[in-house]
């Protein structure tokens, strides 16, 4: 067991590399460089760039006119030392940008995983156990429904509804008074007010498929000889279902915990830009768009390293259950 | 390490949330702070401190002679009682909205209607009789936003940066007559003399124009000289000093505008300003400004964001960042929301302009393009009145493209009669008229499919980059609009959208055949090259880099384009202001009847704000236009109040 978590962690580092290389080449494959983009940028907004009024001096200092291979060198060195470089827009360090925003992205994943799981198992029984009931056909045309409705668009509806029934503006995960306020009780009910929707706009087309699963998982098990079996011996049928056939039939559920990580990352990326959360997802788009290579390749490596930590757990959590999975 | 930590603490946050449901309220804004009414000649804000000896009162930190902030325009209502909190966004971290309304504090100010400048922290200046002296007299007894007081040293500082090597900013261009630097003297605390190689007339306008260059030049020494390296042995570059020098980032770092910011939230995410006990405007019965206590802004960089945000009343003053798409939503939003919506001009000449480029890289184009028949035909083939109902929804005007109706050349009646020949020049949609130009330039000879072909035996076949931003989409469908109307010319166009970079790439260094790009300019003398091919930009990117380079690089300038850069030296040299503009009506002139080099599409947008009710002395008409005339900071937005409800 030992032994596989070592192999798998080792396995992460030349994954991680080879990721760092081929996003940082991608970043600069566009033609110019943030500053052409700023310039591109003023003119938009304002038809006008005269602002930027140096533009080479500006180039030299972010160290734009070096090669390619060196700002990579210059990146990945200062990276494995927690230095990421600075950002050219918001002219910070990286890092001073980041944390908070991983930490609301990890709240709202962890929090939509949580949700995913804790709807979709109880409703993935219960449609099992009623199969073909009216109730089955009520839940799966729901789950249909869930699975087909992409996220943005149900966050977009949400809103709307919202603020035509309320009049309450439900982006962002604060309201005005609260935002860039100290951490209080009332802060932290602000917060809590606001991240149910994006923890139900992310999970639920998780949800909607998991529940599927469950349902299918859990009228096999229920076909087996095993519950026959217990059956037979007259136990109850909440006990039988409970103790017997979903213990059994939860379990491909776990491999799927891993690799559902990466759908409710991508998922929230494009629920906080509608919603405009302060998570990683808007600063990445705009990083990308804007060529602020520093800033856009960490966060790129922030969530590989989080995908790859998510799998390895998933597999570690499969290798636990599954002994079988460790010879392979 | 460090993310583990992260992670846990983000769960362990998780595990409360659930246990936490309903603890309190939502206080909403704070209104103890308001002052009754005009008679209190001091913020509440500052009067505890003054009675507590924390702060010097009033007196003691006005200057002598303030700036009597200017309420000559419509809309200004009367002095307002001190308090309050303005709640806006801004579009981007570094806070250029919010600059162009609180951020200008230049030695020298234009004036709100830009037909000219005022005082700003200088009181007065002149010019020696050559124009190569031009000395400036400060107001006395400024401070900085610490009390510390404000001389001409702070200049003197500025300008001794750009002449050391190791930082990296060198004199700007207007410090410069014939490349050699002006040198500065500062013969006491309140005079700056400036002591150019030659006559250098528009400084005065370089030192008001834009946000950017009076934040640059006004550094206060005493403060930034502990970043210094020859200061501080610590630092061995100017990076640190750079760093802490940014005004909107940096809360410890002085500032001469009306609010001080307070709190910065790494990233700019959000920014909290608040009342400099120091600043050196009064309203006209003599009491500091600004009225309101507070500014908080927020960066909201999504377009459908900031609509929501406004439709909600979460605003309460808002000059730019809102979309003339969006106007329909905005005015329905009006009584809910408890704003309104003003509609002041943008006076942009060209929403977009048609560039096309002189200096061509393929050489057969080069040579058509360069026959003024060509372009005529390709102004004739555009149809502006459908530019504007289709992509504009009729709000805009169709006209060949211009700078700034409203820019102070041309100002009085002869200018206007001008600038109105300007804009219908060329700018009928007229397809037989542009087949019989291109017919008389002998393009007679077509291929199978009905399009013209080149001298060479090709078919003609033009680019045009249009932008793919989706900020711009109107000028996708102007993109549209005008490949039907070439096609109809036998003129085979295709459409190209290059991301973002690329784009202005292809731009300024004269890759392109035909490119789109907005246009607006108050002022020619700072900013002159949308008439003069001074800079590598639009439709002279290479003629541009010529006169930039002093003729090192790019492609020397011919025909009408010398004629212009010959007018704009004169411009340089001449003392008569008067005569100045007769020069710009000159290139104007020579754009008419030589021309077109660019063309105009609809231009004249509305720009809207937002101005809740509760928010006063918000002028209902202005200009919200380019940059270097500094709107709405011209109006004294520090005179703006909010009426307790």
């Amino acid at each position: 067991m030992i032994t596989y978590i070592i192999r798998r962690c080792l396995i992460a580092i030349p994954t991680l590399m080879a990721i760092s290389v081929i996003s940082f080449i991608i970043i600069q494959l566009p033609q110019g460089d943030y500053l052409d983009r700023e310039i591109q940028r003023l003119e938009e907004e304002f038809g006008d760039s005269s602002s930027l009024a140096h533009v080479e001096e500006l180039r030299a200092r972010y160290g734009l006119n070096e090669p390619l291979w060196k700002r990579y060198f210059i990146w990945i060195g200062g990276f494995v030392r927690g230095n990421f470089g600075e950002s050219f827009e918001y002219k910070r360090e990286v890092h001073e940008l980041i944390w908070d925003r991983i930490a609301f992205t990890l709240i709202i994943s962890v929090g939509s995983l949580i949700f995913t799981y804790v709807i979709a198992i109880p409703l993935g029984v219960y449609s099992a156990t009623h199969q073909y009931k009216w109730s089955d056909h009520f839940l799966t045309f729901l789950s249909f429904v869930g699975m087909s409705i992409p996220a943005f668009l149900l966050a977009l509806s949400l809103m709307v509804f919202a603020f035509d029934i309320f009049g309450v503006p439900l982006f962002g995960l604060f309201s005005a008074y609260y935002e860039g306020a100290p951490w209080t009780w009332g802060k932290l009910n602000d917060l809590f007010k606001h991240l149910w929707i994006p923890v139900i706009v992310v999970g639920i087309n998780g949800t909607a498929s998991l529940m599927r699963i469950m349902r299918g998982n859990l009228l096999d098990v229920l076909g087996q000889p095993f519950v026959q079996t217990a059956r037979a011996k007259g136990l109850k049928e909440i006990v039988v279902v409970s103790k017997h056939a979903v213990r059994i039939a939860i379990n491909p559920l776990i491999s799927i915990l891993g690799m559902s990580l990466p759908g409710i990352l991508s998922g929230s990326a494009i629920v906080s830009i509608v919603l405009g959360l302060p998570t990683v997802g808007p600063i990445l788009l705009r990083s990308l768009l804007n060529e602020d290579i520093y800033l856009a390749g960490t966060l790129i490596m922030m969530l590989s390293l989080l995908l790859v930590i998510g799998n390895l757990i998933a597999d570690i959590a499969l290798a636990w259950v599954d002994p079988r999975i460790r010879y392979e | 390490m460090m993310l583990k930590q992260k992670v846990s603490a983000a769960k362990g946050l998780m595990i409360v949330l659930i246990f936490v449901v309903g603890c309190s309220g939502n206080p909403l804004e704070d209104t103890s702070n308001f002052s009754r009414g005009i008679e209190a000649k001091e913020a509440p804000m500052w009067a505890k401190q003054v009675a507590e000896g924390k702060l010097p009162p009033l007196a003691e930190r006005l200057p002598e002679n303030p700036l009597v902030a200017k309420t000559n325009f419509d809309g200004y209502e009367r002095p307002g009682p001190y308090g309050g909190t303005w709640h806006r966004f801004h579009t981007h971290p570094d806070l250029g909205t919010w600059k162009m309304t609180a951020g200008y504090a230049p030695l020298i100010r234009w004036k709100f209607d830009a037909s000219g400048l005022e005082p700003g922290l200088a009181k007065t200046w002149e010019f020696n009789d050559d124009g190569s002296v031009l000395t400036l007299h400060l107001r006395k007894g400024v401070k900085w936003s610490d009390g510390h007081p404000y001389t001409s040293a702070s200049f003197a500082f500025y300008y001794d940066l750009c002449l050391d090597e190791r930082y990296k900013y060198s004199p700007p261009v207007w410090c410069k007559v014939n490349g050699i630097p002006m040198e500065v003297e500062t013969p006491d605390d309140y005079t700056i003399v400036m002591k150019f190689a030659g006559p250098n007339w528009l400084v005065p306008l370089w030192l008001a124009t834009g946000f950017w260059w009076c934040n640059q030049y006004n550094i206060p020494k005493h403060y930034m000289m502990q970043f210094h390296p020859d200061e501080n042995p610590k630092y061995k570059d100017f990076i640190q000093f750079e760093k802490e020098n940014i005004p909107h980032q940096n809360p410890e770092r002085p500032t001469l505008w009306p609010w001080r910011v307070r709190k910065y939230e790494k990233g700019g995410f959000r920014v909290e300003l608040e009342r400099n006990p120091y600043y050196y405007v009064v309203d006209e019965l003599g009491r500091q400004l600004p009225y309101i206590d507070r500014v908080k802004t927020s960066l909201v960089p999504e377009p459908q964001v900031r609509v929501l945000k406004i439709l909600a009343g979460e605003i309460d003053c808002q000059y730019r960042g809102m979309e003339l798409r969006d106007l329909a939503l905005y005015l329905k939003g009006q009584e809910k929301g408890n704003y309104k919506v003003r509609r002041w001009k943008s006076t942009a000449g060209a929403q977009p302009a048609i560039l096309i480029n002189w200096t061509d890289p393929d050489p057969v184009l080069r040579k058509l393009i360069r026959d003024q028949r060509f372009r005529k035909a390709l102004a004739y083939g555009i149809d502006r009145v459908k530019c504007n109902e289709i992509a504009w929804r009729g709000l805009l005007e169709p006209q060949a493209a211009t700078v700034s109706q409203e820019g102070w050349h041309f100002a009085d009646e002869d200018g206007q009669t001008l600038f109105e020949e300007w804009k219908r020049a060329d700018a009928d949609f007229d397809i037989a008229a542009g087949n019989r130009l291109l017919d008389e330039m002998g393009l007679t000879a077509r291929d199978e499919d009905g399009y013209r072909l080149r001298p060479d035996g090709e078919q003609i076949e033009i680019l045009m980059d249009v932008p793919s931003s989706n900020l711009n989409s109107q000028e996708n469908d102007i993109g549209l609009i005008i490949q039907e109307g070439w096609e109809q010319l036998g003129l085979k166009t295709l459409l190209y959208t290059p991301p973002g970079a690329e784009l202005s790439l292809r731009r300024t260094l004269g890759k392109f055949t035909i490119s789109m790009h907005g246009e607006a300019e108050m002022d020619l003398f700072t900013y002159p090259d949308w008439v003069f091919p001074t800079l590598p930009k639009y439709w002279h990117p290479k003629v541009g880099k010529w006169y930039e380079t002093g003729g090192e690089k790019g492609e020397p300038a011919t025909g009408p384009l010398k004629k212009l850069l010959d007018l704009y030296d004169e411009i340089k040299k001449e003392p008569d202001e008067k005569q100045r503009h007769q020069y710009v009506r000159d290139a104007v002139r020579i754009h008419i009847d030589e021309g077109p080099f660019h063309l105009g599409s609809a231009a004249r947008s509305p720009s809207l704000l937002v101005v809740a009710n509760h928010f006063h002395n918000v002028p209902n008409d202005g200009i919200l236009g380019p940059w270097a005339i500094v709107t709405p900071a011209t109006s004294y937005p520090e005179q703006c109040w909010i009426s307790k409800e």
